[in-house]
């Protein structure tokens, strides 16, 4: 079982930690901290290991990210590792590039040189399946999810959706397809907007299914008590 | 018939039934490229100095290899990381990131190629020698 104290606060909203070479979808609108989220669930899960993480970026740039990240208080460690699509995209837009397939191939490139990758997160999910252009949405994430369990891979999977926009979204396979899902938010009470995480749906482990608060500070992201 | 690869090397087709050969041939150097393609990028690199996507056009002409841009931008970056190759913008031109060698890639570049031809020379030999006594003790009836 991991992800038990990867962010301070997880077990508020998960029992047993969530299994090995589970695939979970981090969704959430834009700002919603998914991204950061994600980065520090690896990070503090590998931190005491000798296993490696691959972080694949479309949408923001690594430097961008990581200063994001290091005003959260949160550092890449030479056990992470950041895929940058930036330069492969601009290079190659105008010509045929399948990036399902490009990403196989990033994912076997750091297997092969660093041995032991165990962790895979993707931000996004949205632009991996909207940049590969004229596509089968359900066979392809059926074929990418088996890809990465075949991998041995525990995979993050950041997917920028709002609560009601599954439906049309054609994401709703993936939900269907991934072990867990884990939505961020932003809800509005009394004493102001609050962020939310929320477990949707986690196999082989018992959660909380409220919404909960979640702060990020200099000192990294926390989740707090149940948002009633 | 004489066929010829886009390295310049010629493979001697004699039979149809040999044609497979360049299949066999084809996998071979795909395996090989791929799994040396570090010195090849650093040896093409000192050449001339080129962004990502005119070193896969590069290796296709030269190997008659696709390589795959999954495969060849994670081995730019680690390179860079190394510190033996550097990337600029072209000038004017945000899209293309060229890369060219530091003086420790230079140098890599030239230890790599030598070590790698030895090593493959060495190989090379070893299986040729094995074939020819397996061959010859075959001839005279030897079995192992």
């Amino acid at each position: 079982m991991m992800f038990k104290s990867a962010i301070r606060g997880m077990e508020n909203i998960i029992e047993t930690g969530i299994p090995k070479g589970s695939i979970i979808l981090v969704t959430g609108k834009a700002g919603t901290l998914k991204s950061s989220f994600a980065f520090s669930m690896i990070v503090e899960e590998i931190s005491e290991g000798c296993e490696h993480g691959l972080y694949a970026t479309l949408e923001q740039s690594k430097k961008s990210h990581l200063r994001n990240l290091s005003s959260l208080g949160i550092y890449k460690t030479d056990q992470i590792h950041i895929f940058d699509y930036r330069d492969l995209r601009l290079e190659w837009q105008d010509r045929d590039v399948d990036l399902l397939q490009e990403t196989a191939e990033v994912i076997d490139y750091y297997n092969e040189t660093l041995g032991k990758l165990s962790f895979f997160a993707l931000d996004s999910l949205n632009a991996l399946f909207l940049l590969k252009g004229d596509h089968n949405l359900r066979r392809d994430l059926f074929c990418f999810f088996t890809r990465l369990k075949e991998n041995g891979l525990t995979s993050i999977l950041i997917l920028e959706i709002g609560r009601n926009s599954w439906h049309n979204s054609g994401f709703d396979s993936a939900a269907f397809l991934a072990d867990g899902v884990i939505e961020l938010g932003v809800v509005e009470r009394s004493e102001g907007l609050k962020r939310y995480i929320q477990v949707k749906k986690m196999r082989a482990t018992a959660h909380s299914m409220e919404p909960h608060h979640i702060v990020a500070g200099p000192e990294g992201i926390s989740i707090l008590g149940p948002i009633y | 018939m004489i066929s010829k690869f886009s390295t310049g090397h010629e493979v001697n087709i004699t039979d149809e039934s040999d044609l497979n050969k360049l299949d066999d041939i084809k996998t071979y150097l795909d395996k090989t490229v791929k799994i040396h393609r570090d010195i090849l990028i650093l040896s093409m690199l000192a050449e001339r100095s080129m962004c990502g996507y005119d070193l896969i056009k590069n290796i296709l002409k030269q190997f008659n290899v696709l390589m795959s841009p999954g495969a060849i931008y994670p081995m730019l970056y680690s390179l860079e990381e190394e510190g033996l190759i550097k990337a600029e913008y072209e000038r004017g031109n945000m899209r293309t990131k060229i890369y060219s060698l530091t003086p420790e890639g230079l140098l890599a570049a030239d230890n790599g190629t030598k070590n790698l031809t030895v090593a493959l020379t060495m190989i090379l030999k070893i299986i040729q020698e094995t074939h020819d006594v397996q061959i010859c003790d075959k001839r005279n009836g030897k079995h192992h």
